[in-house]
């Protein structure tokens, strides 16, 4: 007979070889924790499996009815319906006629606006495939080269999950029982960091090699205060959701609401007036989209409710923290190394199910090396309280979750540029994408030694 | 058979939005109330928002989540690890497709299995949400129809994925 | 050991609930079984599901042992819920929670499918105010506080204010953002929410009396007690009912302190209604009490008598004190 922390190990395992399988991510989870339960009722007296089943009449009703994740499809929305009334072609025409001047200046912009789309996306991928399907044509038709063009948005697409409103944030928030406002405040200077730092990158590639992006030329003065012109109602619709979610005026789900009541009446008043702008069609589009990419959220969510019921049973999360905060390792050490867990799991999983997979496991480990639920800042091993680690470490998993985004093997925002520009391999848009991840090895370098660059934000607004 | 199920999925899935967009429609006004009392307060004023809101929130997210998926199913939105299947010839990947399909369906039939018992007994146990007083049994429906209809999709993608209808 | 029992609940372990309640009831139990039965303590749901499935956890047997709020699934305990009532609880945790162990007779038919180890309240709700101080009823006008139950919410709207719901972990947040100016809580969850940097003041009743409380139980599968040796069935009775009753309301009295002190360290006004405004929210309360009479009266159920024998038993628990 096994032991439970032996049937844990064994399950962990299971789970991701049917993972590289292709098992559907949810289904698998799902499968895992059920099955994973029998066999540990078959060792364990303690553990009934019939009794176990009837859980499942409520469970899955009460894991959806949950007002705080309404945020998610709510944010989702928000974000496909930009697209639909694009908002986003706005955006990126009227940074382009801002920056068109600088050499680079178009990719700058892309990257820019990327990080601007991620202001009301929830989801790099979205924002990855509304910005590249924007931008793409145009940068090929200015004679950027394919390799800059679509690493930039490759890149910036990642921002999407970072700069607020994040489904991501919100679902780690959720699981460490955090506060979704904080960690999108905390999020807001790593956020405007990568921004810089991927324009920085644009600007010393060109530099280095002039012929990745053609001379600057001059836009066509009408079109450039056009352009601008529809530049300002976006800006300023996307930063009052972001101001009005960062300085708290509302919370979350009153938030995404605004946003989609503003986006979608400013859409069909555009329509109105322009002929552009939302049709009705389009915010069926948008709904369609979302109920794809909800629907996938919400299975995952459910499989990671289930596989935990499977792991606590056997005990293996509190073995796992109990080992790490009597191994004597040094804490920045097996944080370190978690990071590199999430890089090396980010290369083959998606991001959203890595945290629900993940998150459980390390989070306790960490709030146990840190000296427990009630330590204070002088004497915790990462010299911070419980809250602040929980926003720090918070900040940095999703950092380089998204990192996975663009590493090979698997990078999901590097397929879908690649998808978009048809004539661009895959094998390009990954050495396009390299210059990139050299910046963000820098940003998570200085947010891991410098702990007030997340915490500052939210000690501010918070007090 | 196909297109009749797809149309249904796609039925759903505009349901689901349309439940989402009353929540839209009800946060908002909820919100803009919150302002305005906020500004009737400088006038020793009240304005009231909509009382047991929250409770019409995570009822109405229950049916709109579940309702998504089977249309996220028959597009294949559920997602997957595409690492070492792409190398598999491609009868062997058309068989774990398979495989996981069966699993899916079977997936999908135990919870909406578990969750007729589950409504009977919150409507036997005449459970009500906390503010509105409203029974929860009668949301079970929509996610029951939809798990039925998830396994429906999935059992036609084993005869092959239709073409978008 | 024999016997292994899981026992599951909603807090963390870090909870007043788990360490000064459950950990010891399990360990005595442990103890006076001399290592015959064994416990598992499952915190934090982590077996699986939201706090509102731990009744039906418990009654279908996927966790041997719960922990509950009764009013998590409002509806399904009608008689219990007379104990939460203000005017009927008074402001003694340890009187009420006597009082309900000693009525299990009346309440039988709230708990047919389970197995009741104990039952208990907290010690009261009081108003907490992130805004204007509630010295009277008309203060209370328009004020948004955060829910604690069904019969919270009738308070609430009685008293002229607006019901909010939402999960105790969203409180602080919907506090400092002014989405509820306050809440009907008790004190003991001061300290974990960090309220006292929040509150600006909390109003009580004069005598210590409170705006009702929550009921809660412990209680295990039928099916797994029934499965126990008759010696082991009575270490689990001799930590039953009224067994306990008088140690865990002292308990949860006890739970108030840290609350009182963080508050008092923090110099969050503690404001006691005067008679005459005491007798205001009353006179609500006393309509809140026959709503209740009313309500239960169309599922068949005789509120005013069990309005009366709770009355009574509270008084008798606190005159055998
Ligand atoms: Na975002
Ligand atoms: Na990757």
């Amino acid at each position: 007979m096994l032991d439970p922390i032996s049937i844990g190990v064994i399950g962990l395992v299971v789970l991701f070889v049917l993972l590289l399988l292709r098992m559907p991510v949810g289904i698998a989870m799902i499968a895992v924790g059920i099955g994973g339960t029998w066999v540990l009722s078959q060792s364990v007296s303690y553990i009934r499996f019939v009794p176990y089943l009837k859980q499942f009449k409520t469970l899955l009703w009460e894991n959806v009815a949950n007002y705080d994740l309404s945020v998610v499809p709510l944010f989702v929305l928000m974000g496909y319906v930009a697209a639909e009334a694009r908002l986003s072609t706005d955006l990126f025409k009227g940074l382009e006629a801002l920056m068109s001047r600088l050499r680079g200046g178009v990719a700058m912009a892309a990257v820019a606006a990327c990080g601007g789309f991620g202001a009301v996306c929830g989801s790099s991928l979205a924002t990855a495939a509304t910005m590249g399907r924007v931008s793409l044509p145009e940068l090929k038709k200015l004679g950027y080269a394919p390799s800059l063009a679509s690493g930039s948005l490759a890149a910036g697409g990642t921002l999407g999950i970072l700069i607020p409103p994040s489904v991501a944030l919100v679902i780690y928030a959720i699981i460490v029982e955090g506060s979704i406002l904080r960690m999108f405040q905390a999020a807001i200077v790593p956020g405007i960091l990568a921004v810089f730092g991927f324009i920085a990158v644009i600007a010393i590639q060109v530099r280095i090699n002039p012929s990745l992006a053609p001379e600057p030329t001059q836009m066509d003065q009408d079109e450039k205060r056009r352009a601008i012109r529809r530049l300002w109602p976006v800006v300023a619709i996307f930063g009052a959701i972001i101001l009005g979610l960062g300085f708290g005026l509302f919370t979350p789900t009153p938030a995404a609401s605004i946003g989609v009541f503003t986006i979608t009446a400013y859409g069909f008043v555009l329509r109105a007036v322009t002929g552009e702008g939302l049709a009705f069609s389009g915010l069926l589009t948008a709904i369609r989209a979302t109920a794809i990419t909800s629907g996938m959220i919400y299975l995952i969510l459910f499989g990671a409710e289930v596989l935990k019921g499977f792991f606590a049973r056997t005990q293996l999360p509190q073995a796992l923290s109990e080992w790490a905060a009597t191994s004597g390792m040094e804490p920045m050490m097996i944080l370190v190394i978690m990071l590199c867990i999430f890089v090396v799991l980010g290369c083959f999983m998606e991001s959203l199910a890595m945290i629900l997979v993940v998150v459980p496991f390390f989070w306790p480990t960490l709030i146990a090396l840190n000296g427990g639920e009630y330590v204070t800042a002088e004497t915790a091993a990462f010299g911070m309280d419980p809250d602040s680690l929980k926003i720090w470490f918070g900040i940095l998993a999703l950092i380089v979750v998204e990192l996975g985004l663009i590493t090979p093997p698997v990078g999901l925002n590097v397929f879908i540029i690649s998808s978009l520009a048809r004539d661009t391999s895959m094998g390009t848009v990954f050495k396009g994408v390299v210059p990139f991840l050299g910046a963000e090895v820098v940003r998570v370098g200085l947010i891991l030694l410098i702990p007030a660059l997340t915490l500052a934000v939210p000690r501010l607004i918070g007090g | 058979m196909s297109v009749v199920l797809r149309r249904l999925a796609d039925a759903f899935a505009l349901l689901g939005g349309g439940i989402l967009l009353a929540i839209v429609a009800v946060t908002t006004t909820n919100a803009f109330a919150f302002i305005l009392d906020r500004i009737a307060g400088l006038f020793g004023t009240d304005v009231a928002g909509l009382p047991g809101y929250e409770d019409f929130v995570q009822l109405a997210i229950s049916c709109a989540a579940l309702m998504f998926f089977p249309y996220c199913q028959a597009n294949r939105g559920h997602v997957s690890v595409e690492l070492l299947t792409n190398r598999m010839p491609q009868a062997l990947q058309r068989a774990i497709d398979l495989l996981w399909l069966g699993v899916t369906i079977a997936v999908a039939l135990f919870l909406a299995y578990w969750m007729i018992f589950g409504m009977r007994e919150v409507r036997s146990d005449q459970v009500v949400t906390s503010v509105l007083g409203w029974p929860s049994w009668p949301f079970y429906i929509p996610g029951l129809l939809s798990m039925i209809l998830w396994a429906l999709i999935a059992a036609d993608q084993v005869f092959g994925d239709a073409a978008n209808a | 050991q024999e016997v292994t029992l899981t026992m599951h609940h909603f807090l963390p372990p870090v909870a007043a609930a788990h360490k000064g309640m459950l950990q010891p009831w399990a360990d005595k139990v442990i103890e006076d079984s001399d290592g015959r039965i064994a416990i598992e303590i499952f915190p934090s749901m982590s077996m699986g599901g939201k706090p509102p499935e731990l009744y039906s956890q418990v009654r279908d047997g996927s966790a041997d042992i719960v922990w509950t709020v009764l009013g998590y699934t409002p509806g399904v305990f009608p008689r219990s819920e007379v104990f939460e009532l203000p005017l009927v609880h008074a402001g003694s945790a340890t009187d009420t929670t006597v009082a309900m162990n000693a009525s299990m007779d009346m309440l039988a038919e709230d708990f047919d499918d389970v197995h009741v180890i104990f039952l208990h309240t907290h010690d009261g709700n009081v108003i907490h105010s992130a805004s204007d101080p509630i010295t009277s009823l008309e203060d209370a006008k328009g004020v948004k506080l955060r829910t604690p139950s069904r019969t919270g919410a009738w308070i609430i709207e009685g008293i002229g204010a607006e019901p909010v719901g939402m999960p105790v972990p969203a409180l602080p947040e919907a506090m400092s953002k002014g989405v509820v100016d306050g809440a009907l809580i008790p004190l003991e969850i001061v300290p974990p929410l960090k309220l006292q940097e929040l509150d600006k003041s909390i109003t009580e009743l004069p005598n210590g009396d409170r705006f009702g409380t929550a009921t809660f139980m412990v209680a295990m599968n039928k099916d797994a007690y029934d499965a126990l040796p008759d010696d082991l069935k009575a270490v689990i009775d001799a930590n039953s009912g009224a067994n306990v009753a008088g140690n865990v309301g002292a308990m949860w009295e006890g739970f108030e302190a840290g609350g009182e002190k963080a508050l008092e360290a923090a110099g969050v006004e503690r404001i006691v209604l005067s008679d005459e405004e005491a007798a205001k929210f009353n006179a609500v309360s006393e309509q809140i009490v026959q709503r209740w009479i009313d309500e239960v009266g169309e599922k068949g159920i005789d509120g005013a008598a069990l309005v009366e024998n709770a009355r009574a038993a509270i008084a008798a628990a606190n005159s055998g004190k």
